[in-house]
């Protein structure tokens, strides 16, 4: 070797050992390639140095110096291999002036890139080179290994950290169980989570037995599989027994874990899911049973109180409210044991509801507020029942949480539900309120429907029992009028009828068309009330005159009747501005009432004026009116009579109380059974001026 | 006939009995009236009354048309008299069946309906409908 040539193997055994230096160094692939292409072109004087190698991603990547301007290489290979080294010498033969060299980058018997050059001159000291080469190539090959498996490590350390961070953060989780056992059902661990479940304390973990804890019976996954190794459970619904006795539902997944014999389990509390459903379930059948129920209020509150216990409440109550009124009447109580309903019905008569109770049934009736009691206090107790005795044996029935809702109806409190828990389960909480507060909405809905179809019944009813009254009413002087007609017919066809007796039949017929009148103008009157059609049309006029006129006309029916007539009236004049005829339509309406109902005694109408209004009374010592039946007389088809027993349309009283209240009077009545009907005409006497024109009778 | 028919008519409407009476009378019927059915047993009674027919409105005050039908049965003078119903109701059937009516006319009446129907009750052999 002459000495030039000495001098440039020691430059280039320098370089490379500068080379190997920097490269250990190295702590990218970026870094490497820079690396492995300057050593390259400076140690063989290259035109061009290439660097093709596989990236991070495993695509081929080609690096080179200058900047390789051939063909696209990388895109062409697919792979590194023999052939690769081939191809990539045949495209540098073609772009070098003078030679090329390539060799290629081998880890583990493994291609792993090509590094070539072409160069100015490729005679003398070819085998130089590629030795060189060969050195550069072995030593990024190294290098480049070497990146590549401390980067797999620091990947595969992160994705280790963040499995435990994440398994740490499912262990810290307040809402998931965890739980380490044995495949023979021993805890080993379990999170806090899953302490704060079950109500065990972490110090008795190791006494711990899983099926204690989740007791195969209450399993409720038909086809759970035999645990074995590796294998993974499909989630399953159970009953956790707490420490306390209670039961969680719970949904519990499982995992064999392959390097310790253990079982990772898994356990998330579902009961708020699971009550949620059953409150959707329980809200969805009372719908249907209200829908589907009996139109009587009882039977409907029956069918709910029988549902909601005991799936939702142990005790059931439900009253019903009337109007205005403090304290309502059960409807319905339900209990789950069905004994001690009857002690419940016994207990409500001996201490029956205290208008004045502060808390309870009545408050809720005042207030139209919904109560929830969660823990139910004594104090709550001595308020509701407003009694000691009453408020001590309530407290021995072991009640623990009651929620109170009102049923609104037509915007009033129309009754409430009570829902009562024992000590034995769970306290009612928000979400229960919510879900009784939805059933009182469902069933008030219902009330208010089955009343609106009684109430449209009874109207039907009432019409259909008015419209036969009127047509028999209709129909009883119509039987006179065809027979004297038919008479008057047959006499005069013979010609042998008497003037007085053909008189005597025209004048009853006159009678018949009259009552025929009467009876239409009442039906008239109500269908002009009815429509605020009415109107009066005042003028002075005297009442004793109006009186006596009245009298007279009924002299004679009343003396058939047995009911004659006394008047007691003043000796002046009692005038006022009213409407003549309506106020004798009154008069007429209850004399006739009191010689029908009069029992054949005698009637009195008496006046009395009072400063500027005039009392007329009309009294009979008659059948009299039931206290009960008092209100109803003047309502529209109404009467305190069976139909059976008296005709006439129920209209009279209505049409007469009608017209007073037009004109700012009352009509009251005081009666006994048996012991006649006193009824009294209260009507102020305005002057002309102060006469309004016409008012509506409504 | 040989002897005037006797007809006992419970009505509470005045009218109608007024004319019913007058009628029956110029017919040449004996014709006795009463506004209730407790009238009508005590008129009986007290003149050892024997009808041959009975015209019975359905409803009445005091007693009415059924309740006098069951104390007809009791009243040997009554038990077999035939009884024509009287009745404005719209279903006479029901009307003859609640006073066991041998015949039931619906107001208003023709009145030689009501003189066919006395004939053919006075003419039966028994009151039993």
């Amino acid at each position: 070797m002459t000495p030039p040539l000495r001098d440039a193997r020691s430059k280039q055994v320098r370089r490379l050992t500068e080379l190997s230096r920097a490269l250990s160094y190295a702590v990218s692939a970026d870094e490497v390639y820079e690396l492995a292409l300057h050593a390259t072109a400076a140690l063989l004087h290259a035109d061009q140095v290439v660097l093709l190698v596989k990236d991070e991603d495993e695509r081929l990547v080609l690096h080179s110096r200058p900047r390789w301007l051939g063909q696209k290489l990388e895109q062409e290979l697919t792979s590194l291999d023999e052939s690769t080294v081939a191809l990539l010498q045949e495209q540098l033969a073609q772009s070098a002036k003078h030679g090329f060299l390539a060799v290629p980058l081998v880890i583990d018997d493994r291609v792993s890139g090509v590094l070539a050059v072409t160069r100015p001159d490729g005679s003398s000291e070819r085998l130089d080179d590629e030795w060189v080469l060969s050195s550069v190539a072995d030593q990024t090959a190294v290098a480049l290994e070497k990146i590549r498996l401390n980067r797999a490590a620091l990947l595969a350390d992160k994705a280790r950290r963040e499995r435990e961070e994440q398994f740490q953060s499912l262990y810290d989780s307040p809402l998931i169980g965890l739980v380490f056992k044995t495949t023979d059902g021993k805890v080993v661990d379990a999170n806090d989570a899953f302490f704060a479940l079950t109500g065990y304390s972490r110090d008795a973990a190791h006494e711990l037995s899983w099926d204690t804890i989740v007791p195969h019976d209450t399993v409720r996954h038909p086809e759970r599989p035999q645990p074995g190794r590796g294998s993974k459970m499909l989630p399953f619904e159970a009953e956790l027994r707490r420490r306390d006795g209670h039961t969680v539902e719970v949904l519990i997944g499982s995992a064999m874990l392959e390097e310790q014999d253990r079982e990772l389990v898994f356990v998330v509390d579902i009961s708020a899911q699971k009550r949620a459903e059953a409150s959707m379930r329980l809200l969805s059948e009372a719908s249907n049973a209200l829908i589907g129920a009996s139109l009587d209020h009882a039977a409907l509150m029956k069918s709910l109180a029988f549902l909601v216990v005991p799936r939702f409440a142990d005790w059931c109550a439900i009253e019903l409210v009337e109007t205005g009124a403090q304290i309502g009447e059960h409807v319905a109580i339900e209990h789950v044991s069905s004994s001690r309903i009857a002690h419940a019905h016994q207990w409500r008569r001996r201490f029956p509801p205290q208008r004045n109770a502060t808390a309870g049934v009545a408050r809720v009736i005042r207030t139209g507020q919904s109560q929830l009691h969660d823990e139910i206090a004594n104090a709550f107790l001595t308020e509701y029942v407003c009694e000691d005795d009453a408020a001590s044996e309530l407290k021995q029935e072991g009640l623990r949480s009651a929620i109170l809702v009102p049923l609104v109806m037509e915007g009033r409190v129309g009754g409430v539900i009570t829902f009562v828990r024992g000590k034995r389960r769970r306290r009612f909480g928000r979400e229960d309120l919510m879900l009784a507060e939805e059933i009182g909405r469902r069933a008030a809905a219902a009330l208010v429907s089955a009343r609106l179809y009684r109430q449209a019944n009874d109207a039907i009813g009432l019409r259909d029992e008015f419209l036969a009254v009127a047509a028999h009413e209709l129909k009883t002087p119509l039987a006179t009028l065809q027979l004297q007609l038919d008479a008057l017919h047959t006499g005069l066809a013979a010609s042998d009828v008497a003037l007085d007796r053909a008189r005597h039949r025209v004048d009853s017929a006159r009678r018949q068309a009259e009552r025929l009148t009467k009876l239409v103008e009442d039906l008239l009157d109500v269908s002009l009330i009815t429509t605020h059609q009415l109107a009066l049309e005042r003028q002075d006029c005297d009442v004793i005159e109006l009186v006596r006129e009245v009298a007279s006309h009924f002299e004679a029916h009343a003396g058939r009747a047995g009911s004659p007539i006394e008047l007691q009236l003043p000796e002046q004049p009692v005038v006022g501005c009213l409407d003549r005829s309506r106020i004798e339509q009154v008069l007429v309406n209850l004399v006739a009432n009191a010689i029908k109902y009069g029992a054949g005694k005698p009637i009195c109408i008496a006046v009395i004026q009072r400063d500027h209004k005039a009392e007329i009374v009309v009294k009979d010592a008659g059948i009299g009116i039931a206290s009960k039946d008092l209100a109803r007389i003047f309502q529209r088809f109404e009467r305190a009579v069976s139909t059976r027993h008296y005709g006439g349309l129920g209209l009279g009283l209505f049409i007469a109380q009608r017209i007073v209240h037009a004109h700012g009077g009352e009509i009251d009545v005081r009666s006994l059974p048996g012991a006649g009907a006193e009824f009294v005409v209260s009507l102020p006497l305005p002057r002309d001026a102060e006469c309004r024109d016409e008012e509506a009778i409504a | 006939m040989t002897r005037p028919c006797t007809i006992l008519i419970v009505d509470d409407d005045t009218d109608l009995r007024d004319t019913l009476v007058d009628l029956l009378s110029d017919l040449g019927f004996d014709v006795v009236s009463a506004e209730h059915g407790a009238a009508a047993l005590q008129i009986v009674q007290q003149r050892d009354l024997r009808p041959d027919v009975i015209l019975l409105d359905i409803m009445m005050p005091v007693m009415d048309g059924p309740a006098f039908a069951a104390e007809r049965k009791r009243e040997p003078r009554l038990a077999t008299v035939p009884v024509i119903a009287l009745t404005a109701h719209r279903d006479s059937g029901w009307a003859a069946r609640q006073v066991g009516a041998v015949a039931c006319l619906s107001k208003p009446l023709k009145l030689e309906h009501l003189v066919a129907a006395i004939e053919a009750a006075a003419s039966r052999p028994g009151g039993e409908p």
